[in-house]
């Protein structure tokens, strides 16, 4: 095929992709199932539509990616103590991916295009309490090998000093918890915060929703920038009030 | 710092390496009429001159960064990438406060004085407008703008061609692509005088994720020599780089 066919097909999916000539409406099922109407003029884009995105899900979906993750946690000696933690740790890992979804909603209003990245992971009331377990382990661990060995000190110094970010809230929502016309119990709430690293300041739009249900969570995370996020709260609210599985 | 010398020399390059007659110019005509049948490209190149990069990087000794020197208007900061030791850093993230939404974009501000300047941008700020040669930079540059998502698109695509190719892996021909929502050609900004802008908004998709960006930039005249000004955002963070862009143009003397 000539290379002007594929710059016609390349563009023609391009303004598919992009949403930019089409209005659709477009729902979003987070990761334990629960349906989210996001309205006509939301459209949403699954991450495992996206090349690299089918790509991983494939791989996920094969066995061998259990052995992969737990190399890769041996290779790192995580859990030197308890080895057999690393294949817990990365079975859940990987059954919490395979279910997982990556989303980006989008919207363009007025000539202006919105738009956020959502991130949704369900665990289950087990996979929950071995998660604790693990994260004690591991925190057990790193801090034994600190105090062990200064020179290892060093190293994880940068990674600590990662997390020391400095973090300035501007507004922020009161935690509530509500339930859906179709019954859906939730809890949801969202912040206006800056994240400060190294002098740069970058604001940010978080909405958190959490729903519980029959053993099982889902953790579901909307980020995008502060403008973006005060165009999407309503829509996502109207969507969970009528949320359902 | 050879990246930033890259990003202002675009700039530069941008602002000076064509020709134009845009809406909203006083000024000497400079394009003449399209001959029946030709393409702009082709009228372009026939105007195009060979860009004269000498004289662009002579610009440089005279030149650098004033977005860090803490003239900037109340609230706003600039932070300066850490890509080199230079004292007068031309391009960072600009933090800007709102009532109800913060937002930080990436800025990039150089004053350019000196000879080598007063050559190259003189004759765009006349009192009578700007010259001939001036304008046909300056339709260069425009049509440069109105031909950018082609290029792009161009570029992605030989690129996706060349890793297939180099890889054997079969990435998608559309991986990447952008449009171009909205692109304001070069013009005079009538709230300023001796002061040109432009701005565009392109849609850039990479791999199916949207990035719905925003750019606006400034050439203007000021008492030290001449201030070049970019700014690059997301969309949804438009109004306020455009706010802040003319806050920051306001404040310049």
């Amino acid at each position: 095929m000539k290379l002007s066919k594929w710059m016609t097909i390349s563009m023609a999916s391009l303004a598919l992709a992009g949403g930019v000539l089409t209005a659709d409406a477009d729902s979003m099922v987070l990761s334990g199932g629960e349906k989210l109407d996001l309205g006509e003029k939301v459209s949403v884009f699954d991450g495992e539509r996206s090349f690299f995105g089918s790509q991983l899900h494939d791989w996920l979906m094969e066995d061998k990616a259990v052995t992969t993750v737990e190399e890769a946690i041996k290779k790192e000696n995580l859990f030197p103590k308890n080895e057999a933690y690393s294949h817990d740790v990365a079975q859940m890992a990987v059954d919490v991916l395979r279910r997982g979804k990556l989303y980006q909603v989008r919207s363009e209003d007025k000539g202006i295009c919105y738009q956020g990245m959502v991130v949704s992971i369900a665990l289950s009331d087990a996979d929950e309490m071995k998660l604790a377990l693990y994260s004690a382990a591991l925190d057990i661990q790193s801090k034994e090998a600190v105090k062990d060995n200064q020179a290892e000190a060093k190293e994880l110094a940068p990674l600590l000093a990662m997390t020391h970010g400095q973090l300035t809230v501007k507004a922020h929502s009161d935690w509530a918890d509500k339930t859906s016309k179709k019954g859906l119990a939730y809890s949801t709430g969202s912040a206006q915060i800056s994240i400060i690293r190294d002098g740069f300041t970058l604001p940010v739009y978080l909405k958190a929703i959490i729903h519980k249900d029959k053993g099982m969570t889902t953790y579901t995370l909307l980020a995008a920038d502060q403008a973006s996020g005060a165009y999407f709260e309503p829509v996502v609210d109207k969507a969970l009030a009528g949320a359902g599985k | 710092m050879k990246r930033m010398l890259s990003l202002c020399l675009g700039v530069a390059l941008l602002l000076t390496g064509g020709l134009s007659h845009a809406d909203g110019m006083d000024g000497i005509s400079a394009a003449s009429p399209l001959v029946h049948g030709e393409s702009v490209s082709t009228a372009a190149a026939k105007v195009m001159e060979p860009l004269p990069m000498e004289e662009l990087l002579a610009l440089m000794p005279e030149s650098r960064g004033f977005l860090g020197d803490g003239n900037l208007p109340k609230g706003m900061t600039f932070t300066p990438f850490h890509l080199s030791a230079d004292p007068h850093p031309s391009a960072g993230l600009l933090f800007l406060p709102g009532k109800k939404q913060d937002a930080s974009v990436i800025a990039f501000g150089m004053e350019m004085k000196g000879e080598a300047a007063e050559a190259y941008f003189h004759d765009m700020f006349l009192p009578e407008g700007f010259t001939p040669a001036a304008g046909q930079r300056m339709l260069h540059f425009n049509i440069g703008l109105m031909e950018a998502e082609t290029m792009l698109n161009n570029i992605f695509l030989q690129t996706a061609k060349g890793t297939r190719e180099a890889t054997g892996e079969p990435i998608p021909y559309d991986l990447m692509g952008v449009s171009m929502m909205h692109v304001e050609q070069l013009h005079k900004v009538l709230s300023r005088p001796k002061t040109y802008g432009f701005a565009l908004s392109p849609y850039l998709v990479a791999d199916g994720w949207a990035v719905p960006l925003y750019m606006r930039g400034f050439l203007a005249k000021t008492g030290e020599g001449y201030r070049s000004l970019l700014f690059l955002g997301f969309q949804s963070q438009k109004d306020a780089l455009d706010q802040a862009s003319y806050e920051i143009l306001r404040s310049m003397k």
